[in-house]
């Protein structure tokens, strides 16, 4: 009985082993693609989606975890719809995991972007969201310009104002306060 | 004579406890609260904390030295209806596990291969008894509590204290907030099938407390960190309070997959103890035929996982129906069987 009870665990070992580990689709970090900030500007029904993702063929060998960063944007109709066109045309996988900020271009903050950003369970309720009346291209000008990424450069921004006393109300999480 | 495979220490009785009555119900707490009862839903969670201490204290005392291996003897209809309950309690629980470990651990990973590993673990821990289940559930408590405490500390320096003043007072949204609530408790009532077989010692009112304490402040993490509104239309609200959650000087800024891995573990004690306590009920009421119902709830829940799976929305959508019923049925039920015993035994003692 206990032979057969190593046996079982074995089994179940190697199973684990190969279906739960992730060695059939590894990945390295290169093969994903990390979104650092997020744009969003409403022209007519679709949307100008502008990510901007950490370049690491930029990166420079003794900026430790700095990393700059890179944009391309998409025309479409939704956040999702956005995210489908990226995986059709690039590589890479998206990954959101790393996402500091969120700005909406033009105007006011889109509130079906905002679900489809409440509703993905890879950000954060700890990003930024923004809004400016300026465009989303003039707002990510300075972006090849800067030796780290927009999106940190946004966050930095935000926690150092003087002129935001509770820079957490400006968060994902607090959008519905 | 008692069973020593069904005896447990009152050190792990007390931690059986806690772990099965909080794991799953504190992650649906502050949203099914706010929506029942926005204005005081503080009040309530509260109230039902006291709820669960008297209910936890009745049991306790009706319970004591009556084991429900000999309950299930004298009632093997109750035994037959609590495996067929706990195991659609179990297939829940078991769904909810999968879909969060597709969610956010596992993405794009079949439910079958995340269903296999999680029903051979139920089932080891279970296939010895009420004193093997004990150990483990004595050996995993820190580990599924420190990680929960550690973000509701963390969370505690930015809470918006207006999101969880009481702002409106009604008796009737507070009843129903409280009532609702109390069924989402419904795993307490595991504790009539460990009470009469704790060793040495009653269970202890720190643990109630201790319940209580992290309760509350799991609501009061979330209520105050997202706001109410955001609370109620999140789809998983403790897990979004813990993604807002950061470890000071920027060492971690995020810990929600960690709290999650962790708060599984939890979970499955609850999807574990369902199992376990409907294949006992089987096990105490017919002494025979335990392996065709550990083969039928394991095997079952293994070879539905795909069927099971879309139908996660329909339990979801009907959720409040299925606390109510666990309310009506789980926490009745075993009052009345036991006071039929307590009677019985008392007769038979003057007799």
């Amino acid at each position: 009985m206990r032979t057969m009870h190593k046996w079982i665990l074995i089994f179940m070992a190697v199973v684990i082993c190969i279906g739960c580990c992730g060695c059939s689709n590894q990945k390295d970090i290169e093969d994903s693609c990390y979104i650092l900030a997020l744009g969003f500007e409403k022209t007519g029904d679709k949307y100008l989606v502008r990510y901007s993702y950490a370049d690491f063929d930029h990166e420079k060998s003794n900026s430790g975890t700095k990393v700059p960063s890179k944009s391309v944007t998409f025309l479409a109709d939704s956040f999702g719809d956005a995210n489908k066109k990226w995986e059709d045309h690039q590589m890479n996988q998206l990954n959101f995991g790393h996402l500091k900020v969120v700005i909406f271009g033009n105007g006011k903050k889109d509130p079906k972007i905002i679900k489809e950003l409440l509703a993905h369970p890879q950000i954060a309720k700890s990003v930024f969201v923004l809004d400016t009346k300026k465009s989303v291209a003039k707002m990510f000008e300075k972006e090849k310009d800067l030796p780290i990424s927009f999106g940190e450069y946004m966050a930095k921004a935000i926690e150092n104002s003087e002129k935001i006393a509770v820079p957490k109300n400006y968060t994902l999480g607090r959008i519905m306060y | 004579m008692k069973n020593k495979y069904q005896m447990i220490t009152k050190r792990q009785g007390n931690r059986i406890f806690i772990l099965e009555s909080f794991s799953a119900a504190a992650l649906f707490l502050p949203q099914l609260v706010l929506k029942e009862n926005k204005g005081s839903a503080v009040l309530s969670v509260i109230a039902a904390c006291i709820f669960i201490g008297i209910y936890f204290w009745i049991a306790a005392k009706t319970a004591k030295g009556i084991s429900m291996e000999n309950v299930l003897k004298e009632h093997p209809w109750a035994a037959v209806f609590y495996y067929i309950r706990f195991f659609i309690n179990g297939a829940f629980y078991y769904i909810y596990i999968i879909s969060m470990v597709s969610r956010y651990l596992l993405p794009g990973r079949k439910g079958f291969f995340v269903g296999l590993p999680l029903l051979f673990l139920a089932w080891s821990v279970n296939k010895t008894g009420l004193r093997e289940r004990g150990r483990v559930m004595e050996g995993i408590f820190w580990f599924v509590l420190i990680p929960v405490i550690f973000v509701l500390l963390l969370s505690a320096s930015d809470l918006a204290f207006r999101e969880l003043a009481v702002t409106e007072f009604g008796w009737k949204d507070f009843g129903k907030g409280t009532l609702l609530l109390a069924a989402l408790f419904h795993p307490v009532e595991f504790v009539w099938f460990y009470r009469g077989d704790m060793e040495h010692g009653n269970m202890k009112f720190t643990s109630f407390l201790g319940l209580a304490i992290l309760l509350l402040g799991v609501y009061c993490a979330t209520a105050g960190s997202l706001g109410r509104t955001l609370t109620v239309y999140d789809e998983n609200p403790v897990m979004s309070m813990a993604q807002g959650v950061a470890m000071p000087g920027g060492l971690m800024a995020r810990l929600d997959i960690f709290l999650i891995a962790f708060w599984i573990v939890g979970v499955f004690c609850v999807f574990s103890g369902y199992l376990f306590y409907g294949n006992e009920s089987l096990k105490h009421a017919f002494g025979k035929g335990r392996k065709a119902g550990v083969l039928l709830s394991y095997g079952g829940l293994l070879l539905l996982t795909n069927w099971l799976l879309p139908l996660y929305d329909f339990f979801w959508n009907n959720f409040s129906y299925f606390l109510y019923g666990n309310l009506l049925i789980g926490l009745v039920l075993p009052l009345t069987l036991f006071l039929m015993m307590q009677r019985r035994v008392q007769s038979e003692n003057n007799a």
